[in-house]
């Protein structure tokens, strides 16, 4: 059996939300330790890894390990039903396939949602090392991707041991946004192992900072490799968004 | 004897080899490319190639959706899968002309790369694009979109641009369904003999990827044991056209059986108990467009199994007479099948039967077909056989003839009644003639051509399409060339429905299957198929129909007029051929 409370319908939405970016179906596993979940976008070029230990919810009770697949537009139409106060409580009914979400405050309200067949296989993480780690202000982050949307389609991102840059250009012209390691910048921490260098799609980047909702993140990357974007996410939990970079055939 | 070890054929290697199939010349050596690459491939594999080259997942008849990717889609893809804006792929498109050398060119710079990469195989391909046309629904658009990218992300350049051509319907390798026999029989038994054989299994089974995959498992023994099954439609058998009544006879065989060519819409029954199916000449089911027909299948036909065929005609509710193909198309067109089935009531008049009680009867001879048939067919006011009957004489063959005119038939059909009269499915052969009206010189009966083209109306005719280009289909190269520009004749409902129906088809820039040096204003996917009437063909510097056959130029027609009928019971390959417009021109010249 699983069975699950959570007090802030505000932070369920945003796990949708966040999901919604890249997935059409969200494939949770939810087992005694709590949620998780590993999926690829469609293009395969994105990876979502998220976990939200039991500790996040107020009840918890799982007895073992359960595929729960679940088609994100149902489940972002229902969220948007929630109310700002109401308090949610999640079942599964194995017998019938549902997965029910109850919304409780003025009235009690209550969605059963289809199962969806899971996948047969369960995505592995891929293993990755970063010369670059960076933690900075997720506005500054998303302020980066904005300014240089202006005038192209992807970013490259550049790390020296002193500053983090972001650069791009198209048939408007350059932009460039460049963060500081210093007591005053919005970039707070900067560990540079060799200096890197890598180009990412904007429009990945684009959704992905619309699902960024903590005050702060943290990126990793290398030259011509992944980058990974962390953040917090209720207390304890974590999202993570792993993209391959745009490379160069030629 | 090759030595087959465990598959996986790399999609590169496919793209490569269409590469070099497109760029050879003659139809020998494009067969002999494509066998060696049908020589590496798996048993399952060898149909999935056959399937990727004629961008067909699964034959028509099965119903299953097909890739087809608009150009609108395909530009988004690109774009995606690129990073680069759609007007950046508009533009490379404007300038190449081609979606795929566009895909080509834009993904040879910087890409997308994947956090999985793979190598595409024949497979992974196959299996990705059946997954895409499976998509329906809410958001599919955005999910196939999604999807193919995704395989983009896998793909090199070249891979890129067939991916893309296939996906399109735009890839051309020259390689009609004949080819790709020749290129089966060349890989698996040495040499092209065996073609005949595989031929007749692909006419009967209508799966040019069953015959391969059965071919590459089991052996060409296995290919001959292909029968024909009900519920499977078998490619019809259709008839040469000569004017002259003594010819006929002669090429028939001296004895004829002469039978009224009715005018309706041919349809292939299927009946296996209660269970029964209605195929159109192109190989639709068009059981739910006729429930009457159905109904008198049910009450009428006395086998437990059986496949027979016949003509569907539209008659008159009062009077019981017959009415133009025209009336019958209307039901097409109409969402309330229940209205038009009192509106636009039908008979049925049945000429032949291929199947009788789980036996495949088709190579026995006409005229004891015609007994089983008679057997089998409770005549009523609805249902018959088609007026025929037996004769070896050429005046009684015009005199059957001009009856059948004048009674408002189109003419009629001379059959060979020999020994060898079995049904010759999937090809016209000189066993059954079409009489035409003999009074007239030249070209005196109709082609059935497809549009591809149009230019803008002037004057009375401003916003409709002022004259139509049409093309003969080659079947040795699978290609649409142009045979004719038809201009004058038109009735205004005609431009009316020349521009309602075309305008759906209507593309950015020529289809690579359609040949013209003719100019036009606007291009079409070569779908519809309408029925023209021309004086004779002549020797053409503009149009180019037989052009690489003959050493002449190639064909046009003179004068060419359009009926008014919409040949919907037809596909753009069904079509007149080039080689029909050859004989045609050939004996027009009294060669």
């Amino acid at each position: 059996m699983f069975h699950a409370t959570l007090d802030s319908s505000k932070t369920w939405k945003q796990i949708i939300d966040a999901l919604a970016t890249l997935l059409t179906e969200a494939h949770f596993i939810v087992s005694e330790t709590g949620f998780s979940l590993r999926q690829l976008d469609s293009s395969k070029a994105a990876m979502v890894d998220m976990t939200l230990p039991a500790g996040v919810f107020q009840e918890y009770k799982c007895d073992g390990e359960y595929d729960i697949c679940l088609g994100i537009d149902e489940l972002a139409k229902v969220s948007k039903r929630m109310a700002a106060d109401d308090k949610l409580e999640f079942n599964l009914d194995e017998a019938e396939k549902r997965f029910e979400i109850k919304m409780l405050g003025q009235a009690d309200r209550q969605f059963k949602l289809q199962l969806l067949t899971p996948p047969d296989d369960r995505t592995k993480k891929p293993s990755l090392a970063f010369d670059v780690k960076a933690e900075m202000f997720a506005d500054a982050f998303k302020q980066a991707v904005k300014d240089v949307g202006v005038v192209s389609s992807h970013i490259r991102i550049t790390a020296d041991g002193k500053s983090l840059t972001f650069t791009g250009e198209g048939d408007a012209g350059e932009a460039q946004v460049s963060l500081k390691s210093n007591e005053e910048s919005s970039l707070f921490e900067l560990n540079v192992k060799n200096k890197s260098n890598s180009m990412y799609a904007l429009n990945y980047l684009a959704e992905i900072s619309k699902a960024i909702t903590s005050d702060s993140i943290v990126i990793q990357f290398s030259t011509n490799k992944p980058m990974h974007m962390e953040f917090a996410i209720a207390e304890g939990g974590r999202i993570s968004f792993i993209l391959a970079p745009r490379v160069e055939r030629r | 004897m090759i030595i087959r070890g465990q598959f996986d054929v790399l999609y590169e290697r496919v793209a490569q080899a269409f590469e070099l199939v497109e760029s050879t010349s003659g139809s020998l050596a494009k067969i002999d490319i494509f066998a060696e690459l049908l020589k590496e491939a798996g048993p399952e594999e060898v149909s999935r190639l056959v399937a990727l080259s004629v961008w067909k997942l699964y034959p028509d008849w099965m119903e299953q959706p097909e890739i087809g990717i608009a150009e609108k889609m395909a530009i988004q893809v690109i774009a995606s899968a690129a990073s680069v804006s759609e007007s950046t792929v508009e533009g490379k498109l404007t300038e190449t002309g081609d979606i795929g050398s566009a895909a080509e060119a834009l993904l040879e710079g910087s890409v997308q790369s994947s956090l999985l990469a793979e190598e595409l195989t024949v497979n992974s391909v196959f299996q990705t694009l059946d997954a895409i046309s499976k998509i329906s629904g809410q958001g599919s658009n955005r999910a196939k979109i999604a999807k193919l990218s995704g395989l983009l992300t896998d793909a090199k350049p070249i891979e890129a641009k067939y991916l893309l051509r296939t996906v399109t319907g735009r890839l051309r390798l020259g390689l009609g369904a004949m080819s790709i026999l020749d290129a089966l029989s060349t890989a698996f038994t040495d040499d092209r003999d065996a073609r005949p054989e595989l031929e007749h299994a692909f006419n009967v089974c209508s799966d040019l990827g069953r015959v391969a995959r059965v071919l590459a498992t089991d052996g060409l023994e296995a290919v001959k044991t292909i029968k024909a099954r009900v519920g499977t439609p078998i490619r019809m058998m259709s008839a040469k056209k000569l004017s002259d009544a003594t010819e006929i006879l002669e090429k028939v065989g001296a004895k004829a059986l002469v039978e009224y060519k009715y005018d309706g819409e041919r349809v292939q029954v299927h009946k296996d108990g209660e269970e029964i199916v209605l195929f159109s000449r192109r190989q639709e089911k068009i059981t739910a467009q006729y429930p009457d027909v159905v109904e008198l299948v049910r009450k009428n036909i006395k086998a437990e199994t059986c496949v027979i065929e016949g003509e569907i005609v539209a008659v008159d509710p009062s009077t019981g007479k017959m009415r133009p193909f025209q009336e019958l198309m209307r039901r097409r067109r109409k969402t309330s099948i229940e209205a038009m089935s009192q509106e636009v009531p039908v008979a049925l008049f049945f000429f032949d039967i291929l199947f009788l009680n789980g036996e495949d009867v088709s190579s026995i001879s006409m005229l004891k077909r015609r007994k089983l048939l008679e057997k089998i067919v409770t005549s009523v006011d609805r249902v018959s056989l088609t007026t025929g009957e037996v004769t070896e004489d050429p005046d009684r063959l015009d005199a059957i003839f001009i009856e059948a005119h004048n009674s408002g038939y189109e003419g009629v059909i001379a059959k060979a009644v020999h020994e060898k009269s079995g049904y010759q499915a999937g090809s016209r052969s000189w066993l059954w003639i079409k009489l035409k009206a003999s009074y007239k010189e030249g070209m005196s009966d109709s082609v059935d051509l497809v549009i591809v083209g149009a230019v803008h109306g002037r004057g009375k005719r401003t916003g409709l399409y002022g004259a139509i280009l049409a093309s003969a289909y080659d079947e040795e190269t699978d290609t649409f060339p142009t045979v004719c520009k038809i201009g004058t004749g038109f009735t205004d409902e005609m431009l009316e429905e020349f521009k309602s129906r075309l305008e759906t088809h209507v593309l950015e820039r020529r289809n690579p299957k359609v040949l013209s040096d003719v100019k036009a204003d606007v291009w079409f996917e070569p779908v519809e198929v309408i029925e023209v009437l021309g004086d004779e063909l002549t020797v053409s510097p503009t149009h180019l129909a037989g052009k690489d056959r003959m050493n002449i130029g190639g064909l046009a027609i003179r004068f060419p007029r359009f009926t008014g009928r919409w040949r919907e019971d037809k596909s753009a390959k069904q079509a007149t051929t080039v080689g029909e417009l050859i004989e045609t021109f050939e004996r027009q010249r009294g060669l």
